[in-house]
């Protein structure tokens, strides 16, 4: 349907005497489209102010905060190049940086070649216990990074780890013999590729599901293997969610710090944003240098976003949602099946099994004990933080982040992926840009963004702002999953509506709304699970009466107590996996990739 | 930009001021004792329990802060709500906030006393003399300000009772700085930066350029950094040294280190002599959303029964002599006590003072000699 079929009517022209000229309707044409890109619709200016306010004004205090003397509102503050300059023209800072965007970039390859291979074996093999095995890919996302760091640290320590400690006297090998160290940057890496495994799998497998099956076995019909196949027809078509997939865990893993700090990863070599933590956590504290950090990381992960939304608008030209239901053809895969199978388990032993086991073993025990032999199991941790006052509100606040940011966020990612992708106007990629930018800015630095601009307001340490932290944190995913929902619905569709007498927004939600549903209830349980566990923005927006249970959690860890960390480590896997129940029986809604 | 549009926007923007305009209105100012008048502590208890709330903000471990908050609140029955953090972001997170205008806290307690100075010359702490505030330690006080109700930390060694053998801590024992830097116990070493806080800094800076140098300095310095296996925050320093990664851990507060131990914890306590020492203070913040709940805690904090409670929970030397002080662990293997002359002089100390500032060039030199990236 082109504009000119929506309404415009073509002019005569003088010289042909009223009859239609084609040149002047492509003109007319031309002009008509030139204007509608020109004027932002009123869904555009409000999305655009609301955004502005939510993202782009707490970005933009934080460039504004690197650029003092201290933090911004503090009487001594004042202009200064200092923070910046020792930052930018630091070669401590720059080296530092190459070794993030280095392991960055490497665990977003390996979570991708692994995310990919795991989704294709799940849906295009006769691999055994499908369901079981795609439960264990994804049950990583039920344990916050943080505490999965503090267990695998306990597993993992090169001297003290459970696994060394237990097998060097079972094998009667020499005490000091290590068979794991995690406290290395591979070991780093290692632990941030079990956490990151989920979503790539979980976006490539999407979008294999959406793609039509029938371009692999026209490939088959015409003599191709199941490698070739898989090469050079599978691999082309879902290449942009492959694509999309790396640059935001490239994006994810620039800024993660509690992974790395968690592991006492220091070989003359911190991330970057161990570094800004640090910067914050110092006596005097350095807000000027953290953010003078976090504008250094800004502008590379700008670029990977540019990249993500490249990737991600051309999945537009692959991803079609067809009303022809062709099943795929299965790969009989033979023998092969056990080993894979075997492979999926041993995924999901390491990633969450043995940090459960040693989440409980901690949790029952006073200290961090390690060796079988020593160990003094008791419930007293769990009494402990059972009677600790904070843990009820802390509860009820988690409640309320996981039912509040997720349903304003999708609602909001909706309205911003509308525009993003339906309206024409040149502010369309404005938005899409800013509802991204929380992506480029580390979760701490963004926080101290927000502290700085809501400080001297009511909403300072409430949990109204903690939300609506949280909603600003997750708008990249809330606007991807919509606007991949969108993508997938023919605009036909709401123009029919409007030609009928529709308005815009009754268009949006009669007609769009309920054909994204399933896209936008699978955003909502994924950004459910991410509000429930949410540790880098909360602990510094949380006040004593607002903290979630993630923060208590971070507290524990802070004070020193483990085993108190790890009960409500335990607490907060259950919190998420009850949400999920209730998401399954009541909306009827699965976190699964064939929802996405 | 249409006319439907800019009355959008309109809309819009008087929305959000309008929000913002209520949201900035202040309710009813809470009832309040004059502080200058003569003390009654009558008139303080019903007007403390009027306002009925008290946030306390506090660096010493959460476990004890809530023992000693919950024995006021069963003395007068007022709630009070703890945030703790580490020193250098709770004072940050206070100050932010003072400065806004925009002040939660009622008492704040923190081991760095130049954090409090600090906040008095800004204006941000009240004045206030406790009826027995001359009673606590008044090396640690600054009177009219803030008080040392709580307890002497001195930095320690930390060592794993599992890892370390009898000769090993004979030898620790005996000259604590210089055995460290033994070459044998190369990844064995757990260190805390100095960057977490001014007793830290004074430690290293003890050993390193301070009253200690002639006998240790930098060669000592580098040989324990070369001996670094992690270096990192207290909690993290002393969970590695509990867990046995680490046999050796330094500089830890002996107040977390004797709360392990006298748990069960597998570690010993051996104190470099001389170390140095603090004291948390407490003082009550300017524009406290409840004062006369503050200057209530300001003046139990500082009684017998206040300090009599912090050294029973915390298990710690108390900060008034009139104070009972006996602890189960005073046999136990792993307790020494405190050396009893610390170099206290280090916040008056202009040489550390300059090189522990912001431009000054201590904390190169000891990432240089630790191999530590900052």
């Amino acid at each position: 349907m082109t504009l000119l079929e929506k309404g415009s009517r073509p002019s005569a022209s003088p010289r042909t005497g009223g009859s239609p000229d084609p040149t002047a309707t492509v003109s007319i044409a031309t002009r008509s489209k030139a204007r509608a890109r020109r004027r932002p619709s009123t869904l555009t200016i409000v999305v655009l102010v609301i955004l502005t306010g939510l993202i782009l004004v707490p970005v933009a205090t934080v460039f504004y905060g690197a650029f003092q003397s201290g933090a911004p509102g503090l009487p001594t503050s004042r202009f200064s190049l200092d923070a910046v300059l020792s930052v930018y023209a630091s070669p401590k800072y720059l080296l530092s940086l190459v070794g993030t965007l280095a392991m960055a970039l490497v665990v977003a390859a390996l979570s991708v070649l692994f995310g990919a291979i795991a989704a294709w074996l799940l849906a295009r093999t006769n691999v055994l216990i499908r369901s079981v095995l795609e439960f264990g890919l994804i049950l990583p996302l039920f344990i916050s990074p943080f505490i999965g760091a503090v267990a695998w640290y306990m597993l993992g320590a090169p001297r003290s780890g459970i696994i060394n400690v237990n097998l060097q006297w079972m094998l009667g090998l020499p005490e000091d013999s290590v068979i794991v160290n995690i406290s290395t940057v591979p070991g780093v890496m290692f632990v941030e590729l079990l956490y990151f495994l989920p979503y790539t799998y979980m976006l490539i497998a999407s979008s294999l599901r959406n793609m039509d099956p029938s371009l692999e076995e026209a490939s088959y019909l015409n003599g191709r293997g199941i490698v070739a196949t898989a090469l050079r027809v599978t691999l082309p078509v879902v290449r942009p969610s492959v694509t999309a997939s790396f640059f935001m865990i490239a994006v994810f893993a620039t800024g993660i710090f509690s992974i790395p700090a968690a592991l006492g990863l220091d070989t003359g070599f911190s991330p970057l944003a161990v570094q800004v933590y640090r910067k914050m956590t110092v006596f005097p504290a350095d807000q000027p240098g953290a953010a003078a950090i976090g504008t250094l990381l800004f502008w590379f992960t700008l670029l990977g976003i540019y990249f993500y939304r490249r990737s991600v608008r051309n999945s537009r030209r692959f991803v079609t949602m067809g009303g022809k239901a062709t099943r795929p053809r299965m790969v009989k895969l033979g023998w092969w099946r056990w080993p894979i199978t075997i492979v999926f388990l041993i995924y999901g032993l390491l990633a969450a099994v043995l940090p459960y086991l040693a989440m409980i073993l901690l949790a029952l025990q006073p200290f961090p004990i390690t060796d079988f032999r020593q160990m003094q199991p008791s419930l007293d941790s769990f009494f402990s933080v059972f009677k600790d006052p904070a843990v009820t509100g802390a509860l009820f606040n988690t409640l309320w982040i996981g039912l509040a940011a997720p349903t304003i966020a999708v609602v909001l990612g909706l309205a911003a992926a509308y525009v993003a992708v339906r309206e024409k106007s040149r502010l369309s990629g404005v938005v899409d840009y800013i509802s991204n930018f929380p992506m480029a800015v580390p979760g701490i630095v963004f926080a101290t963004g927000i502290v700085w601009l809501y400080v001297r307001t009511p909403l300072y340490l409430t949990l109204a702002l903690l939300i609506i932290t949280l909603v600003a944190t997750y708008m990249p995913q809330a606007t991807r999953f919509a606007a991949t929902g969108l993508m997938q619905i023919d605009g036909s569709l709401e123009e029919a509506a409007r030609m009928s007498g529709a308005s815009r927004l009754r268009a949006l939600l009669t007609i769009t709304t309920p054909l994204v549903r399933p896209a936008l209830m699978s955003s909502w349980i994924l950004l459910f699970i991410f509000s429930s566990r949410e540790v880098n923005e909360a602990i510094l927006v949380a006040g004593p009466h607002s903290q979630p249970l993630s923060v208590l959690a971070w507290n524990y860890m802070s004070d020193g107590t483990l085993n108190l960390t790890a009960v409500v480590g335990i607490l907060m896997s259950l919190v998420m996996l009850a949400g999920l129940i209730v998401a399954r029986l009541v909306f009827r809604v699965r976190l699964s990739s064939a929802q996405m | 930009m249409r006319t439907k549009q800019l009355r959008t926007l309109a809309v819009a923007a008087l929305a959000v001021a309008a929000v913002s305009l209520a949201a900035c209105s202040s309710g009813p100012a809470a009832p309040s004792v004059d502080p200058s008048a003569p003390f009654d502590e009558d008139a303080l208890v019903a007007a403390a329990k009027a306002e009925n709330c008290l946030t306390f903000y506090g660096d010493s471990t959460q476990s004890t802060l809530q023992q000693w908050a919950a024995a006021f609140t069963d003395e007068y029955g007022i709630p009070v709500t703890i945030v703790r953090n580490a020193t250098g972001p709770l004072y940050q997170q206070f100050a932010q906030e003072a400065a806004a205008g925009q002040a939660q806290a009622d008492i704040v307690s923190v081991l760095d006393h130049s954090a409090l100075d600090q906040a008095i010359d800004a204006g941000w702490i009240a004045q206030y003399t406790p009826q027995e505030g001359d009673k606590v330690n008044q090396d640690f006080s600054r009177p009219g300000y803030y008080y040392a109700d709580q307890s002497m930390t001195e930095p320690a060694i930390a060592y794993n009772t599992n890892n370390v053998s009898p000769d090993q801590v004979a030898e620790l024992k005996a000259d604590p700085m210089g055995y460290l830097a033994d070459a044998s116990l190369k990844g064995k070493i757990g260190i805390v930066a100095p960057q977490a806080g001014m007793q830290l800094q004074a430690f290293w800076y003890l050993y390193s350029d301070g009253p200690e140098a002639g006998d240790y300095g930098w060669d000592t310095l580098d040989a324990i950094g070369a001996n670094a296996g992690l270096i990192s925050d207290t909690v993290t320093v002393g969970n590695a040294v509990v867990q046995g990664e680490m046999d050796y851990g330094l500089p830890l507060a002996d107040t977390y280190l004797i709360t392990l131990a006298s748990g069960g914890a597998p570690i010993g306590i051996v104190y470099p002599d001389p170390t140095v020492a603090v004291a948390s203070a407490t003082a009550i913040a300017a524009n406290a959303p409840c004062p006369n709940a503050a200057r209530l805690f300001q003046e139990w904090a500082v009684s017998k029964a206040g300090v009599q409670t912090w050294t029973d929970v915390s298990k710690n030397a108390p900060m008034r002599e009139d104070v009972t002080f006996a602890p189960s662990y005073e046999d136990a293997p792993w307790f020494v006590p405190q050396p009893a002359d610390p170099w206290l002089d280090y916040s008056t100390d202009q040489e550390f003072l300059d090189s522990v500032a912001a431009d000054g060039d201590y904390y190169d030199k000891w990432n240089a000699a630790f191999g530590y990236s900052g």
